[in-house]
């Protein structure tokens, strides 16, 4: 997103300054090939728009329509958050297996029913166990993908004296303890470190 | 410059929203009433295009703030920007702040006896990316050799590549 950002922000201003600057030649009499006492629109051009309805304006709606969209589509775009789409609740139903290992077990037989887990729980017990570690002042967790393919986002304030090599150990067991909990296997997509 | 960029595509989304919206509105409104809506009547927009002459002083004024503001936006873009993260031992999943990474080894300089202030600057790309360190003294002998082991250690306490860089330079006040 940041180069697609910087490409769309360079083209606009090669348009504008490339625009900009033939405005000012033909204005100033510069440009060959241009007369700069015709004015911006001209008869010709009002009786070729005439010539050409409906068919023009039917297409300035279809030009406008199309505007619009891409301006729906850009404001999506710059709203998108890092990683893509946040991860939709988990929902845990119990397979024939597990239903059968809680009999062994001595449990009464369990019902039906689904079990819903928001995905800012997930995120808000994993940024928790972290925490816990002294190096880590905060953690910032968020979880994206899908229930079959989560990908973990990771954000860590660590203190001045933390070595890295030990806060990577902590993140792998932070995430061990949560693939157990949670029954997925997110994959670490980034971690970034700020020591503060 | 990323937020920067972020807000002026978002400001611009909604402009070119507001804009076909407009276009749809007054086209739909010529249409069917055969009179411009809700802005100032197009006829009137159209009339002064057609009474105004490319040498106009407004059309010359216009051209020259597209072109300034073109050419400041190219600048901005252009310019070099320091990466906001940097690349660690740890592979490309794990990054450090760089403004942390210079913070940190400019404080472990500063432990050096002898060393009034530390200034420490990163280049490069992330993934690429070198330091140098300025100690400052107020006239005491310092080694630099000592200021870059302790930047060093630092540095690998916060899983620096091994391959980057070190430059240290040590100057009096």
């Amino acid at each position: 997103m940041r180069a697609a950002n910087r490409i769309l922000w360079i083209v606009i201003g090669l348009v504008l300054a490339l625009g900009g600057i033939a405005v000012v030649m033909i204005s100033a009499g510069w440009m060959p090939g241009t007369d700069r006492n015709v004015t911006l629109l001209t008869d010709q051009m009002r009786d070729r728009w005439r010539e050409w309805n409906p068919w023009a304006l039917a297409g300035v709606i279809v030009a406008g329509v199309i505007v619009a969209l891409l301006g729906i589509m850009l404001m999506r775009l710059e709203l998108r958050r890092r990683g893509g789409r946040g991860l939709p609740d988990v929902v845990y139903v119990l397979n024939a297996r597990d239903r059968e290992a809680r009999q062994a077990d001595g449990y009464p037989p369990p019902g039906n029913g689904r079990t819903r887990v928001g995905a800012n729980v997930l995120s808000a017990a994993l940024k928790r166990d972290l925490q816990l570690d002294p190096y880590v002042r905060r953690a910032s967790v968020r979880l994206t993908g899908s229930a079959g393919k989560p990908q973990l986002h990771l954000r860590l304030q660590v203190t001045p004296e933390a070595d890295l090599s030990e806060v990577r150990l902590t993140v792998a067991e932070a995430v061990n303890r949560f693939s157990t909990t949670s029954n997925l296997a997110p994959t670490l997509r980034e971690t970034v470190v700020r020591v503060a | 410059m990323t937020r920067v960029n972020r807000f002026a595509g978002l400001l611009v989304g909604l402009l070119l929203l507001a804009l076909g919206l407009l276009v749809v509105v007054e086209a739909v409104a010529i249409s069917v009433w055969g009179r411009s809506w809700p802005i100032k009547p197009l006829l009137s927009w159209r009339d002064t295009l057609m009474d105004t002459p490319w040498s106009d002083w407004r059309v010359w004024v216009s051209g020259l703030i597209a072109f300034v503001v073109g050419v400041i936006i190219l600048i901005a873009e252009l310019w070099p920007v320091r990466p906001a993260t940097l690349g660690t031992s740890g592979g490309g999943d794990w990054m450090l702040a760089r403004r942390s990474a210079e913070k940190q080894a400019a404080t472990a300089a500063e432990s050096i006896r002898g060393v009034a202030s530390a200034k420490a600057l990163t280049r490069g790309r992330p993934g690429r990316w070198r330091l140098r360190v300025i100690a400052r003294t107020e006239g005491d002998v310092v080694d630099p050799r000592d200021v870059e082991s302790v930047v060093q250690d630092q540095l690998r306490a916060l899983g620096a590549p091994e391959q980057a860089p070190l430059q240290v330079a040590v100057r009096r006040r």
